[in-house]
């Protein structure tokens, strides 16, 4: 097969040889810093798992046009942002197909774990998951950031621009959200079986 | 709240511990960051950071925005869309669905080293052209659980945008052939990818369709198929952003 034009580097973008100094290896050490964590903020923001890595790539393939006026030490800030927003635009999409998205869920509940299956065959994705669905988008990335991520209160407020003392209700709202869920499937008659 | 700490470390339950760890457990398949690196172009790059969750910073900064575009200030000063460049875009990633392990080898159109020649993606990620008139996420990101539209031909207007109705139909189709290639079923790929021709001979999707027929002719093993679809798109598409994606395909 002959080359073709494209091949031959014939872009009428600019090439990786035009980049700064130091821009491929800084957004090389950022993808493989943050690759997972920016992976897993999709899941947790409601991206379905089957498309987590094409939307984590597009993540990163904003901080590369970005990349230039990203500080030192806030790729993180700056990507789970970039995860936000993404992950918003990619709820919107799914509510469009609010009917496929019910009868997913029907078939989510339908197939529940109990709670003992929940902590036997590490189903408790499917319970976050339900969780994190029932969170207003705001303090969802609030739980996400700091009760799964783990990182400091300044850190959220920092990554959302939000004060630290919004950081704080929305961890209580959330909390108080998460674990309300949590019992409320706790009390659930079991569903399994076959009976609907 | 000063001495705010994670519920892990705080009072949480036992199912409530079970439930948050196994959510910080959870990670991609194999081999999504180096997919990533070939995506944006930097496979070969040397590092130079440290990798892994320690190499990350300790405390983080707000960045300033000042002068930086609507584009980075609409994404994290937050609150409203999306500028409209980015929910038009198109994603140039790197399918995560083909199996490494029966990798094969790039064909003569894609340069070896591969990912040495793979441009940047900054201005190629572009593909506000491939969808006119829509402001929703493109296919990419679009859910691919969707069952396929009815199959009364529905021809978009040359030159006119498609309506909603029309472009929901055609993401349909394509959500569900990805749907079967990541089943492991190209067969049925390739069959609704057929249907898409048929029904949307003038759609608004076609570059994304050959991409996925690509896709779906190198996992049933139709290399050679592949290679030809693949020449035939880069020759007559040689700038659109489907072009970097289709060679990605070739490069894993």
């Amino acid at each position: 097969m002959q080359d073709l034009p494209l091949a031959m580097g014939a872009f009428s973008t600019p090439s990786r040889t035009t980049a700064a100094p130091g821009h491929e290896e800084r957004l090389k050490a950022m993808v493989e810093t943050h690759f997972n964590f920016v992976w897993r903020s999709m899941c947790h923001l409601g991206v379905p798992e089957a498309d987590a890595e094409d939307a984590t790539q597009q993540v990163f393939l904003i901080a590369d046009r970005k990349l230039d006026v990203i500080a030192e030490g806030s790729a993180r800030a700056f990507l789970f942002g970039t995860a936000v927003r993404i992950a918003s635009r990619f709820r919107r999409s799914r509510e469009r197909r609010r009917e496929v998205a019910v009868a997913q869920h029907r078939e989510s509940v339908d197939t529940a774990p109990s709670p003992e299956e929940l902590i036997d065959h590490g189903r408790a994705r499917v319970l976050l998951d339900e969780a994190l669905d029932a969170m207003d988008p705001d303090v969802r990335a609030v739980f996400v950031l700091f009760e799964i991520e783990q990182l400091s209160k300044s850190e959220v407020a920092a990554a959302l621009g939000i004060p630290e003392g919004t950081v704080a209700s929305r961890v209580r709202r959330a909390r108080d959200d998460f674990r309300d869920h949590v019992r409320r499937f706790q009390a659930r008659p079991k569903l399994r079986g076959g009976a609907p | 709240m000063s001495d705010l700490r994670p519920l892990l470390e705080e009072d949480a339950t036992s199912i409530e511990a079970d439930i948050l760890r196994q959510a910080r457990a959870r990670e991609p398949s194999a081999g999504a960051a180096g997919r990533a690196l070939v995506a944006l172009g930097i496979a070969g790059a040397a590092t130079t950071a440290t990798a892994g969750a320690a190499a990350a910073p300790a405390a983080l900064l707000i960045v300033k925005w000042v002068g930086v575009g609507a584009l980075s200030a609409a994404m994290l000063i937050g609150g409203g869309e999306v500028a409209r460049v980015v929910s038009t875009r198109s994603s140039v990633s790197v399918p995560s669905g083909h199996s490494e392990a029966s990798k094969p080898q790039p064909p003569a159109f894609i340069a070896s080293p591969a990912a040495a020649v793979v441009p940047a993606p900054s201005a190629t990620v572009e593909a506000v052209e491939m969808l006119p008139g829509v402001t929703e996420a493109p296919t990419a990101l679009a859910p691919r659980s969707i069952k396929p539209a009815g199959r009364s031909p529905v021809v978009a207007q040359g030159g006119e945008p498609a309506t909603p109705a029309v472009l929901d139909a055609e993401i349909a189709l394509l959500d569900a052939a990805r749907d079967a290639i990541a089943a492991h079923d190209p067969a049925r790929a390739l069959r609704l990818l057929d249907d898409h021709r048929q029904q949307f001979p003038n759609g608004q999707l076609l570059q994304e369709a050959t991409y996925v027929r690509v896709k779906a002719l190198l996992e049933r093993g139709s290399r050679a198929e592949a290679e030809r679809a693949a020449r035939q798109f880069l020759e007559s598409h040689p700038e659109s952003p489907h072009a970097k994606r289709i060679r990605a395909l070739f490069e894993q």
